[in-house]
C-alpha cells in the first residue's frame, strides 16, 4: 500500500497539467521566497488556514512579503522549483505534506491541517532523510484536553464508551486514552471492531454501561454514513456524544473541542515568525488554540444543562493537559 | 480464472488510486460535514419543559410490562382508561383520557410517526387493525391535555404519539414468538440493515387470540411494514414508510337473531413519505405526505325472522366500508435566537368514505380540511419558559375553528418546575355524527338504528392545569403531578327518539347534548434506584360531572398502576405490574338495556420472568409470564372478563 502511494505521488508530480490553476487570491508564484505555503487544494479549510497564516504573519512580522502561497497543482506544474528555493515550507493538508516530504529541497517543513496519524506515517517513511526534523501542528486534539472537557462539562459522568478499529494505531490510541483517563478518574468502556464486526452490536455492548460516548477520528469506525448510526444509537440510550469536530456537534453530538483551520493557521504563522528569527522549529505538537462547541438543543433534550461555550473554553485553558 | 485475477488486480489498482485520493483527504475526518441526524423533530422535548403534562413510555418500560397489546401500555398513563368496547366493530379496545367515551374513543388524537390513525367515519382508532408490531415502537409520547394548537382539532382530551424505531443504526435480524393460553399465537420477524445511503427496516408479523371467554371475538391479524431512511446529502433526507395489515375478527352474539356470529375481514394500509431539510442547525423544513386506507367486509346472515309484511325469511345484512385519507403537511422549525423557538406549519387533508350502510345508502362521501398552525417557545430567562400556540382549521364539516393554547413553565431549580396552562380545543363532528344514518333494511322494511340530528356544532373544551415536575437523586427519581379542570361543551351524544318507528330497538339520534366538567389530579412517579431496579407508579383521581347523569359511567374515579422490574444477577429479569380500576356505577340511559350492574374494584396483576443468554453468538431471551394472576378481571362490563393467561415467549437477535 505504501509503495502504491509513493508511486502515485511521483506520477502526480510528473503528469501534472502544464496550466497553472490558482486558488482564488491565494496563488502568487514567485521565483524564490524564504517561506512557501504549499496548499493541497483550494478547499475551504485549506484556504482558511493559508489566509489566516498570511494575515497573522503580516501582523507579526515585517518580512511578510517573503511568504509565497502556492497550490500543489501549481507547484507540480513548476516541477517543485518554488519548494527547492524555500527555507521553510508550510504544507497545508495531507496531500501537500506528502509532496513536501517527497521533494528533495533542503527546506525546513511545517505541516498543518494534517491528522497526527498521517504525519507520523510520513515521518516514519522519511527515516533519517532531509525531513527527519519536520514539524507539524496536528488536527487532532490532545487526549488530555478531550478528557478535561468531559470533566469540565459532565462532572458526574465517569464512564466513557469508545469504539475503535483494530489497527495498530487505534490500539495505541486506546492504550494512551486509558492512561490519560485513569489519571482523571474516568473509566473507558471500549469495544474494538475487527474486520467484519458490526458497529451496532459494539455500540449495544458499550452504551448501556456508559454515561457518555467519546467519538474518536477512526476512519474504520466513523464515516459520514456510520455517524448517523452512532448518533442515533447513543441518543436512543440517552448517552451524550463527545466529538472532535464542530460538524459532529451540528449533526447531533452534544459537545466537541476542536481547532479551526484559522486557529491552526494562526499558530503556524507564529511558529514561522519564530523560525525566521531563530532558524529552528519545535517538535510536532497538538494545536494550541481551540474552540468548544455545544449543541444546547441536544443537551436540553437529554435533560442536561451545560455551561456556555466560553466558560467551558476558559475552564479547559486553565486545566493541565 | 487467471483472466479474472488480472481483472481483479486491475480493479484493485484502480480502487487503490481512488482510495489514494481519500487517503490524502484524511484530514476530512475532522473537517467534513456530517448529515444532521438529531434534527429538531427527532429530539424529544424534556418532560419538564413540556407545555402540558406528558407521559413517555420508552422501550425499557414497554419491555418491563411484558404485554402483547399496545393498548395495555396506556394503563401506565395517569388518567388514561383502557377497556374493551362492544359495538359494530365487535369487541375492540378503547383507550380514552378522562373518560367520556362510548365504544368509539372519539375525543383523542392518535398518531404513528406523525400519521393520524384517528379515522373516519366514526372518529375512532381500531388498535387491533393497525399494521404495527409492539417490538417496532421506540417510545410513545402521551400528551395529557388538549393540544389542538400542535396536533389539530380532535387532539381534544389528549394525544397519543407513537414513534417507531428508526432503521438508522440497524441491528440486523430479530425474531420473537409468543405462545399462550387463550389461543395466543404471535410471531414478529424484523430485519434492519443499511445499503449505501439507505437505512431500512422490514417487519412482518402474525397475531392471533381467542378473545374473552364465552365471547365471539376470536381474531387473527397479519401485517407487513417497511421503512427506509435515505440520506440525500448532508442537509436533506427522505423517509418512506409503507404498511399493510389484514385480519379476521369474529363478532356477533349467540342468542341474538339479527346480530349473528360472523367474521369481519379488515384491511389497513398506509404509505408515508417525509422529506426533511436541515437549513441550518436548529432550522428545519419538512414536508410530509401520507395515505391511509382502511376497509372492512362483513355479511350478517340473520335467523329466519317474521317481520311485518315480509313473511318468514332470513336476511343478509352487509356492512362493508372503506375509507381513504390523503394528507400533506409542511412544517418549519427554527430558532431565530437562542431563546426563541418557532414552529410554523400548514396542511391539508381529504377523507373519502364508502360506507353505504352507515349513510342510508349514499355510496360515497368526502370531507376535507385545511390547517395553519404556529407554536412559539420563548425562554425569557433561564427559569421561565413561555409557550403559546394556535391552530386555525377549516373543515368541510364544521367550517372555521381556532384553537389557542398558552402555557408558562417556571423552573424553580434545575430539578423542579411548575407549569400553568390554559388550552382550548375543538372536536369536529365525525362524518357519521354530521351526516350519518345507520339503517338496516329487511326487504322493504327499514329499521333505523342511529342517525345524525343534523346541524351539529363542533365540541369545545377548555382545560386549565397546574403541573409540578421534580427530579431528585441525580435523575433516579422523577415525579409529575397534574391538577386540572376541563370544561367540555356541546358534546355530541345519542338520545333515544321514542316517536320514530322502529323494528327491534328505538332509534337513537346524535345531537350536541351534553356539557361535562372533569376535574382531578394525576400523579406519575418513576424511580430507578440502580441499573437493576425500576419502579413506575401512575395514579389518577377523576371526577366527571356530566349534564346527563345517565352518561355517568365512562371511567372509574380511581385508577392506579404499578410497574416493577428487577434484574436478578447477570441474566435473569423479573417484572410485575398491578393495574387497579376503581368502582363503576351501573350502566343507564341508552345503555340501560345492556343490564350491567355496578362494578367494584377490579385488579389485574401481570408477572413474568426472563432469562437472557447467547446462543450461536446471538442474543436471545426466553420469558415465562402470566397476564392476570388473579381470577376474572372484569373490564367495564361483565361480558368482557379477562381470564388468567399464561405465556411463553422467545426472542433472538439473528
Amino acid at each position: 500500500m505504501i509503495a502504491i502511494r509513493q508511486c502515485s505521488l511521483a506520477c502526480l508530480r510528473f503528469t501534472a497539467k502544464i496550466s497553472v490553476l490558482c486558488a482564488a487570491s491565494l496563488c502568487v508564484l514567485a521565483s524564490a521566497a524564504p517561506i512557501t505555503v504549499l496548499v493541497s487544494d483550494d478547499g475551504a479549510a485549506n484556504t482558511a488556514a493559508a489566509r489566516s497564516f498570511k494575515e497573522t504573519i503580516e501582523h507579526l512580522n515585517a518580512r511578510a512579503q517573503e511568504v509565497t502561497i502556492v497550490t500543489l497543482e501549481a507547484a507540480n506544474a513548476a516541477n517543485g522549483a518554488v519548494l527547492r528555493d524555500s527555507t521553510l515550507v508550510v504544507s497545508v493538508g495531507s496531500a501537500a505534506a506528502r509532496a513536501a516530504f517527497a521533494n528533495a529541497g533542503t527546506y525546513a517543513l511545517l505541516s498543518i491541517v494534517i491528522p497526527k496519524q498521517v504525519f507520523q506515517e510520513l515521518q516514519g517513511q522519511a527515516g533519517n532523510g532531509p525531513r527527519a526534523h519536520a514539524s507539524a501542528i496536528y488536527l487532532d486534539q490532545p487526549l488530555g484536553r478531550q478528557l478535561n472537557l468531559i470533566q469540565a462539562a459532565f462532572p458526574g459522568r465517569r464512564r466513557a464508551a469508545v469504539v475503535l478499529g483494530s489497527s495498530w494505531s487505534s490500539r495505541a490510541l486506546l492504550t494512551d486514552l486509558r492512561g490519560e483517563a485513569a489519571q482523571r478518574g474516568i473509566t473507558i468502556v471500549s469495544q474494538v471492531l475487527g474486520d467484519g464486526d458490526g458497529l451496532f452490536p459494539a455500540l449495544q455492548k458499550v452504551l448501556p454501561e456508559s454515561d457518555l460516548l467519546l467519538a474518536v477520528p477512526d476512519r474504520t469506525v466513523l464515516t459520514p454514513a456510520s455517524a448517523r448510526s452512532v448518533l442515533v444509537s447513543a441518543y436512543r440510550y440517552q448517552v451524550p456524544v463527545v466529538a472532535f469536530s464542530e460538524n459532529y456537534v451540528k449533526a447531533g453530538a452534544i459537545i466537541a473541542v476542536y481547532s479551526t483551520p484559522e486557529q491552526i493557521g494562526r499558530q503556524a504563522a507564529e511558529m514561522a515568525a519564530a523560525f525566521q528569527d531563530a532558524g529552528t522549529l519545535p517538535t510536532p505538537h497538538y494545536p494550541k488554540y481551540f474552540s468548544v462547541a455545544v449543541n444546547y438543543q441536544v443537551a436540553r433534550s437529554l435533560g442536561m444543562s451545560l455551561a456556555d461555550e466560553q466558560t467551558l473554553h476558559s475552564q479547559l485553558a486553565g486545566m493541565r493537559e | 480464472m487467471r483472466g479474472h485475477r488480472v481483472l481483479v488486480c486491475a480493479l484493485a489498482a484502480a480502487l487503490a488510486g481512488a482510495a489514494h485520493g481519500a487517503e490524502d483527504a484524511a484530514e476530512q475526518e475532522f473537517l467534513r460535514e456530517v448529515p444532521t441526524v438529531l434534527t429538531a423533530s427527532r429530539l424529544l422535548q424534556p418532560v419538564s419543559d413540556a407545555p402540558v403534562a406528558v407521559t413517555v413510555i420508552d422501550r425499557a418500560t414497554i419491555e418491563a410490562t411484558g404485554v402483547r397489546n399496545i393498548t395495555d401500555l396506556f394503563r401506565l398513563v395517569p388518567g388514561m382508561y383502557v377497556r374493551p368496547g362492544i359495538g359494530i366493530e365487535g369487541i375492540v379496545p378503547v383507550v380514552s383520557y378522562h373518560g367520556l367515551t362510548n365504544e368509539f374513543a372519539r375525543r383523542m388524537q392518535v398518531l404513528i410517526d406523525g400519521r393520524s390513525v384517528y379515522l373516519p367515519p366514526f372518529s375512532t382508532v381500531l388498535w387491533d387493525d393497525l399494521p404495527l408490531a409492539i417490538d417496532d415502537i421506540d417510545h410513545i409520547e402521551v400528551v395529557r391535555g388538549p393540544n389542538a394548537a400542535s396536533y389539530g382539532a380532535n387532539a381534544y382530551f389528549g394525544t397519543i404519539n407513537i414513534v417507531t424505531r428508526t432503521p438508522i443504526g440497524g441491528e440486523g435480524a430479530y425474531a420473537r414468538a409468543r405462545l399462550g393460553s387463550n389461543g395466543v399465537r404471535d410471531v414478529v420477524l424484523r430485519h434492519t440493515d443499511a445499503q449505501g445511503p439507505v437505512d431500512y427496516r422490514i417487519s412482518a408479523g402474525h397475531r392471533a387470540d381467542d378473545g374473552y371467554p364465552e365471547q365471539i371475538d376470536r381474531q387473527h391479524h397479519d401485517f407487513l411494514t417497511g421503512e427506509a431512511d435515505l440520506v440525500l446529502n448532508n442537509r436533506d433526507s427522505l423517509q418512506a414508510q409503507i404498511g399493510y395489515g389484514a385480519g379476521l375478527r369474529q363478532l356477533g352474539g349467540t342468542t341474538d337473531p339479527v346480530n349473528r356470529p360472523r367474521a369481519k375481514k379488515v384491511e389497513d394500509g398506509h404509505l408515508q413519505l417525509r422529506w426533511q431539510r436541515a437549513i441550518a442547525p436548529h432550522d428545519e423544513l419538512s414536508f410530509q405526505y401520507f395515505y391511509e386506507q382502511h376497509s372492512a367486509t362483513e355479511s350478517d346472515h340473520t335467523l329466519p325472522l317474521d317481520l311485518p309484511g315480509q313473511g318468514v325469511q332470513s336476511y343478509t345484512l352487509r356492512a362493508d366500508y372503506r375509507f381513504d385519507r390523503h394528507d400533506v403537511e409542511l412544517v418549519r422549525t427554527l430558532e431565530p435566537r437562542a431563546e426563541l423557538r418557532l414552529v410554523l406549519g400548514a396542511g391539508a387533508r381529504v377523507d373519502e368514505i364508502k360506507a353505504p350502510i352507515y349513510f342510508d345508502g349514499r355510496p360515497y362521501l368526502s370531507s376535507n380540511l385545511q390547517r395553519l398552525f404556529v407554536h412559539i417557545e420563548w425562554r425569557t430567562t433561564s427559569a421561565l419558559l413561555l409557550q403559546a400556540g394556535g391552530m386555525l382549521e377549516h373543515t368541510s364539516i364544521s367550517g372555521v375553528d381556532f384553537s389557542p393554547r398558552i402555557c408558562a413553565t417556571y423552573h424553580l431549580s434545575d430539578d423542579q418546575s411548575l407549569r400553568f396552562s390554559v388550552s382550548h380545543a375543538t372536536r369536529t363532528p365525525s362524518l357519521f355524527e354530521a351526516q350519518g344514518a345507520f339503517v338496516l333494511h329487511f326487504g322493504s322494511l327499514a329499521d333505523p338504528i342511529q342517525q345524525s340530528g343534523g346541524q351539529l356544532q363542533p365540541e369545545h373544551i377548555v382545560s386549565s392545569a397546574v403541573g409540578y415536575h421534580a427530579s431528585a437523586l441525580g435523575g433516579q427519581f422523577q415525579t409529575d403531578l397534574k391538577v386540572y379542570r376541563d370544561h367540555a361543551s356541546h358534546m355530541i351524544e345519542e338520545t333515544a327518539d321514542p316517536n320514530a318507528p322502529y323494528v327491534f330497538q328505538p332509534l337513537t339520534v346524535l345531537r350536541n347534548l351534553n356539557d361535562a366538567r372533569v376535574r382531578g389530579a394525576e400523579l406519575e412517579i418513576h424511580y430507578q434506584p440502580s441499573a437493576q431496579t425500576r419502579y413506575l407508579l401512575a395514579y389518577a383521581n377523576t371526577t366527571i360531572d356530566n349534564s346527563d347523569p345517565s352518561q355517568g359511567r365512562t371511567m372509574p374515579r380511581n385508577l392506579l398502576s404499578l410497574l416493577a422490574e428487577q434484574r436478578l444477577g447477570e441474566n435473569w429479569t423479573a417484572g410485575a405490574a398491578l393495574y387497579l380500576n376503581g368502582r363503576l356505577p351501573a350502566l343507564t340511559g341508552v345503555y340501560g338495556q345492556l343490564n350491567d350492574a355496578a362494578l367494584g374494584y377490579q385488579g389485574r396483576i401481570d408477572a413474568h420472568l426472563s432469562r437472557s443468554f447467547y446462543t450461536m453468538g446471538r442474543k436471545a431471551r426466553l420469558t415465562f409470564g402470566v397476564e392476570n394472576l388473579g381470577s376474572g378481571f372484569v373490564e367495564f362490563r361483565q361480558a368482557t372478563t379477562f381470564d388468567r393467561r399464561g405465556f411463553i415467549e422467545g426472542s433472538i437477535g439473528l
